[in-house]
Order: C-alpha cells, then sequence, then structure tokens
C-alpha cells in the first residue's frame, strides 16, 4: 500500500482526515487515543458506540469488528489490533479530552451537542462481570502497537492523543499514517 | 404523594411526557423498556450512556445510581429498582428496529434474537422513540443510546462477549427514577423479541414530591 499521508500526533493534540474506502488509517500508540468518525458529506451519519458493541456482541472492540454508524450502517473495520494480549480497547467511557476534539472537528463544523462518544484505544478498563464494576486500569506498553482501521465508506476520521493520568499510560508520540492500496 | 400521571404504553408503541425537577417516574413492568431522558430547556443535552457508567463505574444502572447527561449533568437517579437479585438494566445496546432487524436478516444472523423462527416486526424501539419525541421536534439522531431497562445481557468479562439472556421479572414490578433537572422523558415498550413472552405493555406514573 502506498502512503497517503504521516503524521506524528503529539500528547494533547489531535488529527483529522478525510479517508477514502479502502483506505487504511493506520495508528501506531502508546497512550490513550480517543477515535470518531463521520460519514463524508453526511456529518449526521457518525461512529456510534452502542451500535458497534451491538453488531459485533462484544464490548471489546479489536481485529475483525467492524465500526457502526447510529442508522447501523458500516463504516470501518478493525484489520489489525497490535494491543491484543496487552489490554482492550474501551468502548464505555466519554471522551477524556472533549476541549482538545472539539476544536479538532471545528473546521468540520461538528458542534459539542452532535459529538458522538469515542473509540477510546489503549484504554484499558478492567471490567467485573458480576458486579459490573468498571475500573481505569492502564496498561503500558514497551513500544508502539499499531491498530489498522480500514474504511468501508468515505469517512472523515478524527482523533485526539489524551493521555489522561487515570487512564492512560503516559503520553507518548503516536503516528498516525493512512494507506491506500 | 399525589398522581400526576398514570399511562399504560401498549406492547411495541411509544410514551414520552415533560417532568419537573423532583418528580418521580415509576415504570412498572416485566418486559424490556428503552427508555431515554432530555433536559427539558436544552435537548441538546440528552441523556448519555457514557458519562452515566463513568460516574457509576458500573457497566449496569442500579439502585442509587445517577443517570448524567452528555455534558455530566444529574439527570435523575434511581431510587427503587423491582429487577435487583434477578437481572440488571443494560447500559451496552442501542435500540431495535427496522435497520437493525433489517441488517440481521441480511447476513442470516436472526438467530441471535434468540427466537429463530420469530416473525420481526416492521418496526421497533427506533421507531417508537423516534414518534415520541416528534412532538418535540427531536429526529432520530439526537435520540440517545438508550438505558434498556430489564434487559439483562450476559457479559464475558475475559472475551467481551454479550449474549442476550430471557431473565425478565415474572411479574410486573416498578423501577422508580427521580426528576434531578426539568426533563423531558420518553420510551419505548420494546417489542422484545428475544423474551418468551414477547414484548408487554408499560406503566409509567408520574408523582408529585
Amino acid at each position: 500500500m502506498k502512503i497517503v499521508r504521516e503524521d506524528t500526533v503529539r500528547p494533547n493534540t489531535g488529527w483529522f482526515a478525510e479517508v477514502s474506502k479502502g483506505q487504511i488509517v493506520r495508528i501506531a500508540g502508546r497512550s490513550v487515543i480517543d477515535v470518531v468518525a463521520f460519514k463524508r458529506g453526511d456529518p449526521a451519519e457518525f461512529f456510534d458506540v452502542a451500535r458497534t458493541r451491538i453488531y459485533n456482541l462484544n464490548i471489546y472492540p479489536t481485529k475483525g469488528h467492524r465500526l457502526f454508524s447510529k442508522q447501523n450502517n458500516p463504516m470501518m473495520r478493525m484489520v489489525a489490533d497490535g494491543f491484543a494480549g496487552a489490554g482492550h480497547h474501551d468502548l464505555q467511557s466519554p471522551h477524556g479530552c472533549p476541549q482538545l476534539m472539539l476544536g479538532v472537528l471545528k473546521p468540520l463544523g461538528i458542534a459539542a451537542e452532535n459529538l458522538p462518544d469515542p473509540l477510546g484505544l489503549f484504554r484499558h478498563m478492567a471490567i467485573e462481570q458480576k458486579t459490573g464494576r468498571m475500573t481505569p486500569t492502564p496498561r503500558a506498553i514497551a513500544a508502539p502497537a499499531t491498530i489498522d482501521l480500514e474504511a468501508e465508506i468515505d469517512v472523515v476520521v478524527a482523533l485526539v492523543n489524551c493521555p489522561d493520568a487515570k487512564t492512560s499510560p503516559p503520553g507518548a508520540d503516536a503516528v498516525v499514517t493512512v494507506l491506500a492500496p | 404523594m399525589r398522581i400526576v400521571k398514570d399511562e399504560v404504553t401498549p406492547r411495541n408503541t411509544g410514551w414520552a411526557a415533560e417532568m419537573r425537577a423532583g418528580q418521580l417516574l415509576r415504570l412498572t413492568a416485566r418486559t424490556i423498556i428503552d427508555f431515554v431522558a432530555f433536559d427539558r430547556h436544552n435537548f441538546a443535552d440528552p441523556f448519555d450512556q457514557a458519562p452515566t457508567k463513568e460516574a457509576n463505574g458500573c457497566l449496569y444502572l442500579k439502585r442509587g445510581h445517577v443517570v448524567l447527561s452528555r455534558s455530566g449533568r444529574p439527570l435523575m437517579t434511581m431510587l427503587v429498582d423491582g429487577f435487583e437479585g434477578l437481572g440488571t438494566h443494560d447500559l451496552q445496546f442501542g435500540m431495535c428496529g427496522r435497520s437493525r432487524h433489517a441488517r440481521a436478516k441480511e447476513e442470516g444472523r436472526l438467530n441471535e434474537y434468540l427466537h429463530a423462527n420469530v416473525t420481526l416486526p416492521d418496526h421497533g424501539c427506533a421507531e417508537n422513540l423516534t414518534g415520541a419525541c416528534a412532538p418535540w421536534g427531536i429526529p432520530y439522531e439526537d435520540i440517545p443510546s438508550p438505558i434498556n431497562l430489564f434487559q439483562n445481557m450476559a457479559i464475558d468479562q475475559k472475551t467481551g462477549r454479550m449474549s442476550r439472556t430471557q431473565i425478565r421479572p415474572e411479574s410486573p414490578v416498578p423501577v422508580d427514577l427521580r426528576a434531578e433537572a426539568d426533563l423531558l422523558v420518553a420510551f419505548s415498550a420494546c417489542p422484545d423479541v428475544a423474551s418468551k413472552t414477547g414484548g408487554l405493555e408499560v406503566r409509567a406514573t408520574i408523582y408529585d414530591s
């Protein structure tokens, strides 16, 4: 695949890009990265954590799972999960850095009331099945892990590197690459 | 406590009402209810599953838990939970409805609704809640993912796998939610195709404090 663009996203900064169907967003990181996505040209169709959990019938997003919109359509598919085995990504929590994300989304005209809850990459939560207790439990990894998200439709993807002390391993640069077939 | 409103909502239909801070909503049922709430003075600040789970530190909604808005404001508190000890209320699901059913059928996954031979209704909670919220001008995309009362899910903490269960109250039991702000509340009496009985009616009673 050829590299369309490659950017370093430092802790407490964000990134967005238009990503076409078939392209892959490769995120190599270690600290919590909150991700949202919108259908390109129609931001009223957006990534939705509940439809994603139910479609996959799973609360831990990982390789092979699809990211769904609120209208129950596929948006992206996780085709690689380098964090598997070390920890789980999160589909339960609100944004760790909402103001930062809203700043990233401002050029797209997305206001606070239209901000969907995020996919929290590297946000490991300890979950107790019986009581339902959820406890943020950061899982530090020795080297950046790579997560690949393949676009199933034309999308706008936005993310922020959000190393909150309670939920994330220490802040580390993330490298975000868009790859075309 | 004085009864302000007392209504029975039939299976697979919707209901909505305004409430004042301090009033109590009692939902009495033995079937799944997809329930949402909005700040009545700011519909852009509706109930949100994520801050609610974070604040309560819990995947499920239980007695004593707060129900928070998208911006983190307390909207309601669960004071009574007639389902306690039998099952838990779900904060994972979206809503059933036409597009969800159509996709399950297209992918041959209807068996995940438990009754493989069940006839799926042509509408569900998505359509019921959209209809119930329409008089307030709130479209589908602005209706949050609900609290799924009486929807007991089996969640495997190791694999994350979720499956529906058929655990429901034997007879109607109450869930009491106190309004902590002026609210618009709405629900769908779910068609609940996963249960043995199918969806059943829901009684909603609002009490003055």
